[in-house]
């Protein structure tokens, strides 16, 4: 008995330990912010003796440069002289991001700067671990708060009224619809490309290919492309008002009704389509379940098409990516919608920031200066890249190849884009520009709107396992309409999908009345 | 006599057979694993999994052993994490059901119900992660490896309790209390002597899952240093998976040179051939514990 | 006297004590502080207010593993079934296979087949995943590209497609995988039998069957019935690994491939919910516990001696 008293005894006093200590970590942690405010208002005696270290989270493709410290250091040498605080970068990859964030900020760890890649922010704000932004931008980013009024690199970000993440500005803005294809096949079946095309046009198309090649699958959707969000937005514009199209969508450009997409007739064609092409063969068979990756599947001749959103830099990136060369088919005019969480990419301080004005003033110092900008990006001059002759354009420096190199990290998810160097020429920036003015011309009514998802979580947990269940094989193909799209539609309305979509009209409704 | 061996005769038959059958099934697998590895990867997407490879190609492994220096050092975690481990998981197991089945010692029936209790609740990932991270400290030490792993769950002591109460005669101990042997030199003396086939069978299971684990390296490692073979691995997969799948995000990182359909099967083989090698000379120590166990008990 | 005796009982519990408390503590630290998390399930989780200070919210957390009427009936009735069905081939198979390993005379060629029918076990369900993807898969599975255009087939089967070949497929692989391992352990009780038993029965004239069903088997009987009692403690749990990889998360196998597990991982996997699984740990540990206590009770009423507790 004493032994099991003395237990009861040991547990309770490690487990108040373990609670009490996240607890006073918060609250030393809210302190110090607001010593730091106070210490500003009163002047900047304080913060010039002593640097603010600051820690960000530094993405990659899964190998961390191996010159990571040197960028480090050369970056520390810019910003203590300019603003007095010392960076500390904190390597993870990209697929890591979505289950360490959270455990992270649960368990308390420092983290001043995180970048949120393809996760919106609204689940974080819900669990209140992020910091609003709006105070930290007036205070410690005037170069910040200029480019929010000329771009729109807060949209998706805004919860309750409160900024909590911002993008870095993109090359161009907005999008359209397409189809990437193979320049050779579509050569050799002598097809002129047109201005824009439908459905069908593409059926024409894929028999052509298919008569040449009979064993070529010529539309190469593969189930992950769509085991998260519906492939129809590659065909046909639907906003996903800042959430996903589990939520309802606004139908083209003009609209101001939230719909449910998967029942419009629009796209019932769409899945229409597909199973045509799945039965006469221009889907692989396997195609909702693959193992296979895209590159494998176009360079051995398997596939030698798959939608994709089009922009000035996507074909030749695409050739690099995958080593053809591509045509883009336009399926949609240009178009600019609020964006879709899964594609963004958010600077967001989290409340386990020990210094949210230091790290504020450095994203600031980001977005401003783009020598800073260029060396986080590229890496030193001279060692990791020399300029040419070309304004922006950048190569290796001789011997150097993209294996060999110390520092070579393709994502671009710094601050000021337009302003960073390129590695390649091929989309001047008078394209960027007129895509941006085409697209921003057709500008979706919700553009600014983001859906928040509060108090629908359970639904929209029902209707993502609905999803998962239905979207892959419907989307490429691999059932029997007729049986499976009613069963389908009717489990979406059983996970309640239509209060989904009334709770979001209800918001959106608000927000377009204070606009 | 001859009703014995004629059915003894019937009963080798059978034996062999079955086994044979069921030998069989379990390797030839792992035939196919080896070979797919070896494989073309234009090959595997044109043409199939094939037992015999049309074209040998290390294009694979080259991929994987680009690095090689890294790998190395991961074997070496994992060799060290997996022995270490394991040692402390039969220690540890042993020490603790041997307790459990002195049964006339008070308070040893609470022991076993809060033991069997950690069976049944299961506190689940982010309070576990707390209780390492934040009280334990263990974040980029070789600790974060070993204990959230460690094999002491309920099952195994159970596993290892059962076979004391049964394969340990009772008079044998009662007979030592007797001569004056205190309880840890009849556990040092006699017990682990005696229960070699229950200890070779947690061990294997320890070291197995030691081998094998991964997700521990993900919550508490972050140090390339400590990467364990599996974690490594397991990160190069799911990058190649996550920078394909997201080719709409992941503009410009060239994909077009990655062997990934035999990949795959190249990074399962490196990790489970160093114990596919080493297990046949332990399963020699297995197996005499196994007979061992037998004559005594 | 009495106080005598005293001194000597602690004398004689303090040793075992000592060897008992590292697992304690162990325990202790990885199961036990853990469970306190379990709160997390019944708060709305605030990280700016702590863990403890978040608002309660009741039942909100559970309600998603409910929400979806017939999705909840499934993925119960299939972690229910293909468990008992687990339980009782992972008696029937490895039992079978431990005593035809024991009954092999040729030393060598029993220790060959150990280690044969052990392989699978050492692999990780990823692997086993690979393995079955590349056997089934419809384009370049070997079953499709080579067997069955062997035998003069050409319409190739969708496995990943069809549902009625999964029950079998998992079954099967849950077997191969683990057959090894429960080999392992009830040879090591075939084994532990006292020789003198099969004399005896030898000189009564008992045939190898007799001897199988009147000695082997009863002396198993204890493990075989901790072992059922602690996997039927699990039945509402499921290998992750067997239900989600090896099928390949393929929707049109939901209704014979979705368990509990699955569908928690697909239903949270794009929303960092914590407190939403913790519920669904919350959830199976009771149903879990509730059902161990239970079976636990049907044995003791049945031969006392072999309970558990």
């Amino acid at each position: 008995m004493k032994k099991k008293i003395l237990s009861l005894l040991l547990m309770t006093v490690l487990t108040a330990t373990m609670f009490m200590g996240c607890g006073t970590k918060n609250q030393s942690s809210e302190q110090s912010t607001s010593q730091d405010t106070t210490s500003q208002d009163t002047g900047d005696e304080q913060a010039s003796q002593e640097t603010a270290h600051i820690v960000m989270t530094y993405l990659t493709a899964g190998n961390t440069p191996a010159d990571l410290l040197k960028v480090q250091d050369a970056v520390n040498e810019i910003t203590k002289e300019k603003i007095n605080v010392e960076v500390e970068f904190k390597a993870i990859s990209i697929p890591e991001t979505f289950s360490q964030y959270s455990l992270w900020i649960t368990s308390g760890e420092q983290i001043d700067l995180m970048m949120n890649a393809f996760q919106g922010v609204s689940n974080y704000v819900n669990s209140a671990s992020l910091e609003p932004l709006d105070l930290l931008i007036t205070e410690n980013a005037p170069t910040i708060s200029k480019l929010m009024e000329e771009y729109p690199i807060t949209d998706g970000t805004v919860v309750n009224d409160e900024i909590y993440g911002i993008s870095p500005v993109l090359y161009n803005y907005g999008a359209q619809g397409s189809l990437l294809i193979q320049k050779d096949v579509l050569d050799e079946i002598g097809v002129t490309v047109k201005d824009q095309y439908q459905l069908n046009d593409f059926t024409e198309i894929f028999a052509a290919i298919k008569e040449k090649h009979p064993d070529m699958y010529p539309y190469g959707i593969i189930g992950t492309d769509v085991s998260a969000a519906t492939a129809y937005g590659y065909f046909g514009i639907a906003d996903t008002l800042g959430a996903t199209a589990n939520s309802g969508v606004l139908m083209g450009t003009d609209s101001t009704k939230i719909v449910n997409l998967y029942e419009t007739e629009d796209y019932y064609n769409y899945l229409k389509t597909v199973r045509e092409w799945y039965e006469a063969g221009y889907i692989m068979p396997d195609a909702a379940t693959t193992d296979s990756l895209k590159t494998e599947l176009l360079s051995t001749g398997v596939i030698c098409s798959f939608p994709m959103l089009n922009k000035p830099e996507m074909i030749p990136d695409s050739e690099t990516q995958y080593g053809k060369e591509f045509v883009a088919l336009v399926t949609t005019d240009n178009y600019y919608t609020s964006l879709s969480p899964n594609s963004g990419t958010y600077w967001t301080i989290p409340i386990t920031s020990k210094n949210p004005d230091a790290a504020m003033k450095f994203l600031n110092l980001m977005y401003e200066d783009s020598d800073l900008a260029n060396l986080i990006h590229w890496g030193i001059e001279g060692t990791h890249y020399v300029k040419t002759d070309t304004e922006k354009l950048i190569t290796f420096p001789e011997g150097v190849t993209a294996d060999t190199s110390g520092y070579y990290n393709t994502l671009g998810l710094y601050g000021d884009r337009r302003y960073e160097y390129t590695w390649s020429d091929a989309t001047s920036e008078e394209a960027n520009e007129t895509f941006t003015q085409k697209s921003m011309s057709n500008k979706s009514k919700a553009v600014g709107y983001s859906y928040n998802s509060e108090n629908m979580t359970n639904q929209l947990i029902a209707i993502n396992s609905v999803m998962s269940q239905y979207l892959p094989s419907l989307e490429t193909g691999s059932v029997d309409l007729d049986s499976v799209y009613p069963e389908f539609i009717s489990a979406l309305k059983n996970a309640g999908i239509e209060d989904v979509i009334a709770d979001n009209q209800a918001q959106f409704d608000l927000w377009l009345e204070k606009q | 006599m001859g009703i014995h061996t004629k059915s003894n005769k019937i009963m080798q038959i059978i034996a062999h057979t079955v086994l044979f059958i069921v030998s069989a099934l379990a390797v030839i697998p792992f035939w196919l694993l080896i070979a797919s590895s070896l494989s073309d990867a234009f090959d595997v997407t044109k043409s199939g999994y094939q037992f015999i490879p049309k074209n040998i190609s290390f294009e694979a492994y080259q991929y994987i052993f680009q690095e090689w220096t890294q790998i190395g050092r991961a074997y070496g975690v994992t060799v060290l994490v997996s022995v270490l481990g394991t040692v402390l998981s039969v220690i540890m197991v042993s020490m603790l059901a041997y307790g459990l089945i002195q049964k006339d010692i008070k308070g040893v029936n609470a022991v076993f119900i809060f033991v069997l209790i950690t069976m049944l609740f299961n506190g689940g990932v982010v309070p576990t992660y707390l209780v390492y991270n934040n009280l334990l400290k263990v974040k980029n030490t070789i600790w974060g490896l070993i204990l959230p792993n460690l094999l002491m769950s309920g099952f195994t002591v159970i596993l290892v309790k059962n076979y004391f109460q049964q394969s340990i005669p009772e008079e044998l101990i009662e007979a030592a209390k007797i001569d004056g042997c205190g309880h840890f030199r009849i556990y040092f003396k006699m017990i682990l002597p005696l229960s070699k086939p229950i200890l070779a069978t947690v061990g294997l299971l320890s070291a197995v899952s030691y081998w094998n684990d991964w997700t521990n390296g993900l919550y508490y490692v972050t140090d390339e240093k400590l990467y364990s073979i599996q974690l490594l691995l397991n990160k190069m997969n799911e990058n190649i998976l996550f920078m394909a799948n997201n080719s709409q995000n992941m503009m410009g990182v060239d994909m077009s040179n990655m062997p990934s359909a035999t990949i795959r099967m190249a990074i399962a083989v490196v990790a489970i051939l160093p114990i596919i090698i080493a297990y046949p000379f332990f399963h020699k120590y297995f197996a005499k514990g196994l007979t061992m166990g037998a004559v005594k008990g | 006297m009495v106080k005598k005796k005293k001194s000597f009982r602690w004398k004689n519990a303090l040793p075992v004590y000592a060897l008992m408390l590292p697992g304690i503590l162990y325990f202790l630290i990885n199961n036990y502080l853990p469970m306190f998390g379990m709160i997390i399930a019944f708060k709305k989780l605030n990280f700016r207010d702590g863990i403890l200070k978040s608002p309660w919210c009741g039942l909100d957390n559970f309600k998603f593993l409910f929400s979806q009427g017939n999705t909840a009936l499934i993925m119960t009735r299939n972690t229910i079934l293909y468990n008992i069905v687990f339980i009782i081939l992972g008696i029937i198979i490895p039992i079978t296979v431990a005593i035809l390993l024991n009954e092999v005379q040729q030393k060598i060629a029993s220790r060959i087949y150990q280690t044969l029918i052990l392989l699978p076990f050492l692999m990780s369900w990823v692997v086993v995943s690979y393995l079955a993807y590349a056997f089934l898969s419809g384009e370049t599975g070997f079953i499709n590209a080579t067997i069955l255009p062997f035998f003069g087939i050409n319409q190739s089967i969708s496995f990943y497609q069809q549902q009625k070949y999964w029950p079998f497929i998992l079954v099967f692989t849950n077997q191969w995988k683990s057959l090894g391992f429960g080999t392992v352990i009830y040879l090591a009780s075939v084994i532990g039998i006292s020789p003198e038993f099969y004399e005896a029965a030898q000189i009564d004239g008992a045939s190898k069957w007799k001897q199988i069903t009147n000695i082997t088997l009863p002396c198993l009987k204890p493990t075989i019935i901790t072992l059922t009692i602690l996997n039927i403690g699990r039945i509402f749990y499921s290998d992750f690994g067997l239900f989600y990889q090896v099928p390949k998360n393929s929707g049109m196998l939901y209704n014979v491939t979705q368990t509990i597990d699955t569908y928690v991982y697909n239903a949270l996997m794009n929303q960092n919910n914590i407190s939403m699984s913790a519920a669904a740990c919350v959830f199976q540990s009771i149903v879990g516990a509730a059902l161990v206590v239970i079976s636990n009770q049907i044995i003791r009423k049945l031969s006392k001696e072999n309970a558990l507790f």
